[in-house]
């Protein structure tokens, strides 16, 4: 368990980027605070992510690193301040309105791949299509999944179970499950942690790729090569924004 | 989510786990086959069996009896019958009877009040019985029956033909001598009850052939003589002895169980000769049918009102018996789907727990709180659909069993059905129902606990 720090939080300058007049930031966080029964994770961050941006979270085990990210993807709501992803206050969405925002417009890639077991690879990338408000046809949801899946070069294990894969592959996979209806936003929670150096490698070209194609990207992540990879680097201390200190991004 | 969506997603969630699936159904079937199988017995009992006995949709009114272990109006009916005697049953009764909106007819009765003995029956035994005959008359009208070869009728006129031998009357008349007038047979029914008690104990014990269906078709027509004022038990003889044939012509409920039953004008002008004019006039009880759908409930009350009795058939303790028993039967199989819908409730919190990851997962891709809700309800709605149906079936093939084995290894006896069991559309739906009902209540707790917890604890849950 990290030390609480009691002192006030302090905006980090690095925290809140340019953003040009007349185009609304992607993800403005507001004096974020949140509390666990063991302490407070999150002592009042503030944020400014723009379109198009890869930003990346460092930060020690236990930081919060985590639990902003869960919190921008609208899955934890249990917290104090304002977050505004895409023009929308998370707080005042209704469970049905901030469950569509995630199924159509956020993207999630966990460092668990978090894949369906029973379900394979085609109907995994086609889950978010069950819970769609307007769902697509089968066809056309098999099309979009299909070239999700070539995207991520696994068009050829469609049928595969999450079993038959290799830790690459299943993330791939939740990559692709994540594209199916091309979010503004793919959120990813340690996405290369479960993966050796090559495959790590892969995964990260992949998303700088993606990010080249206009999607905007937070990764969570305490691996260098991961930080190199992003265009802004943030890092979080005892649930506060500091510089980073070892990590820099590269590009 | 759309219920095609829900449908597949349910179908590969209960694929993933068919062994616990395939226990949650089985628990369910086990209590649903127990409750139907005694709720289809209890409703076969009381429409194969003791309807058939006791049919519910009449009554028998008799007069007032004198008895004083009675309340209210019953007492004070029964007070008058004291002092003044009891009140008649007369046209008077039939009409305020029939005036009561639940009642669809009143069917006089009249017992003959005299000594009849008679002879006949030997296309079934080979010789012909002498026996002293019960004999009720009946309202014609009360018999909706087909009537062979003779319609259920007074065939009594005075544009009768004159005779003084069987030989000038047309062929199947006969010539009463005490008046020379050609008459047809009195038509006589009789009652199922009397043929189950033949079937049931007489055939059996004497070695006699069963009467039924085809059979008894052949028996319509038979003759009998009856001779009235006479008896060969007693020797009270009243009147003047004459005879009259008699001619079976069908089989009804309508009949009094155990006797012949002829058209009411018969007995009126019997009793007037043999019994007196009072004898005549007064009817021994009236057969209230009720209309389909209406209780007997507000008809009893009319009746005690009016100072008369329902005659005590033993079917209210026929009914109550049975029902005491199904009641004790629906209990140990409600126990029995308690435990189940319980078991299902645990194994609905353990499925939850192991798959928070997946329920975190589908809250991040776009499941709502309903949504989770839906499926988690979903499976436990397939588990009661799938145990109601083996449930059923299992019950089915129990009732078959039953029924065979009753057909090859009991003996005859009065009343015995094909079918001990009904299982009736109705019943059938509503345990499905139930089975489905049992298990979304047992699930319904699991499936609150799944929706509402945070997505991002489900899915950093170690």
């Amino acid at each position: 368990m990290e030390p609480e720090s009691n002192q006030p939080a302090v905006p980090d300058p690095r925290a809140a980027s340019e953003v040009p007049s007349g185009e609304t930031p992607c993800i403005v966080v507001t004096g974020l605070r949140k509390r666990f029964s063991d302490g407070e994770v999150l002592r009042g961050i503030d944020l400014v992510i723009r379109r198009g941006e890869l930003v990346g979270f460092t930060g020690r085990s236990g930081s919060g690193k985590s639990t902003l990210l869960h919190i921008l993807g609208g899955l934890d709501r249990g917290y104090e301040g304002k977050v505004s992803l895409l023009g929308q206050d998370l707080a005042t969405l209704s469970d049905r309105a901030l469950a569509n925002l995630r199924n159509r417009h956020i993207g999630f890639v966990f460092q668990a791949f978090h894949l369906l077991t029973h379900l394979s690879c085609l109907d995994n990338v086609l889950l978010p299509n069950a819970f769609a408000q307007e769902p697509l046809g089968r066809m056309q949801a098999e099309e979009r999944a299909m070239a999700a899946l070539t995207r991520v070069g696994l068009a050829d294990r469609r049928h595969s179970r999450p079993s038959e894969l290799s830790g690459g592959q299943k993330q791939r996979v939740a990559i692709a499950r994540a594209l199916l209806f091309q979010p503004e936003v793919l959120l990813c929670d340690e996405p290369t942690g479960n993966l050796d150096d090559f495959t790590g490698q892969q995964i990260i070209d992949l998303f700088v790729e993606l990010n080249r194609d206009g999607l905007t990207m937070v990764l969570v992540t305490h691996e260098p090569r991961v930080a190199q990879a992003t265009t802004r680097l943030l890092s979080l201390q005892n649930g506060l924004m500091v510089p980073p200190q070892s990590l820099e991004p590269s590009r | 989510m759309t219920g095609r969506q829900a449908a597949a997603l349910l179908i590969r969630s209960l694929q993933r786990a068919p062994r616990s699936f395939a226990l949650s159904v089985f628990g369910i079937a086990v209590g649903i086959s127990v409750l139907g199988f005694f709720l289809a017995l209890s409703l076969g009992m009381q429409k194969r069996v003791l309807s058939r006995i006791f049919p519910s949709d009449r009554i028998e009114v008799v007069q007032q009896k004198a008895s004083v272990d009675q309340g209210g109006l019953g007492a004070l009916g029964a007070l008058g019958a004291l002092l003044g005697g009891p009140q008649q049953l007369g046209n008077d009764v039939i009409a305020k009877l029939r005036s009561h909106p639940d009642v669809e007819a009143v069917y006089p009765r009249l017992k003959v009040a005299f000594p009849v003995r008679g002879w006949g029956g030997e296309r079934i035994v080979g010789k012909p019985i002498y026996t002293d005959l019960p004999i009720d008359g009946i309202d014609p009208q009360a018999v909706s029956e087909v009537t062979v070869p003779w319609a259920f009728k007074d065939y009594v006129s005075d544009k009768n033909p004159f005779c003084t031998s069987d030989q000038n009357c047309q062929s199947g008349w006969f010539c009463s001598w005490d008046i020379n007038k050609c008459e047809p047979p009195v038509p006589v029914i009789i009652s199922p009850t009397l043929l189950e008690f033949y079937n049931g104990s007489f055939a059996r014990m004497y070695g006699l052939p069963r009467l039924s269906g085809f059979l008894v078709g052949q028996l319509r027509g038979m003759t009998a003589t009856a001779e009235l004022g006479k008896s060969f038990i007693s020797r009270r003889e009243s009147g003047k002895p004459r005879q009259r044939k008699l001619v079976l012509v069908g089989v009804s409920d309508r009949a009094q169980p155990f006797g012949l039953t002829v058209p009411l004008p018969y007995v009126q002008r019997w009793n007037a000769e043999y019994a007196g004019e009072r004898a005549a006039s007064e009817y021994s009880s009236l057969t209230v049918q009720v209309r389909p759908g209406r209780s007997v409930t507000r008809i009893v009350e009319l009746v005690r009102k009016l100072g008369y009795s329902i005659e005590d058939n033993g079917a209210e303790q026929a009914g109550l018996a049975v029902l005491l028993m199904t009641a004790l039967f629906v209990l140990v199989s409600l126990s029995t789907l308690v435990v189940a819908a319980l078991n299902i409730a645990h194994t609905f919190f353990r499925a939850i727990a192991e798959r928070r990851h997946e329920l975190g997962v589908m809250r991040a891709v776009g499941a709502s709180q309903a949504d989770i809700l839906l499926l988690v309800l979903g499976e436990a709605g397939c588990v009661g659909l799938c145990g109601g149906l083996v449930g059923l079936l299992l019950a089915r093939l129990a009732g078959l069993g039953i029924d065979y084995l009753s057909r090859t290894a009991l003996p005859d006896f009065p009343f015995k059905p094909s079918s001990y069991f009904w299982f009736a559309p109705e019943l059938l739906l509503a345990l499905l129902l139930f089975s489905v009902t049992i298990c979304l209540l047992g699930a319904l707790l699991p499936a609150r606990a799944a929706a509402r917890q945070s997505p991002a604890e489900a899915l950093t849950a170690k």
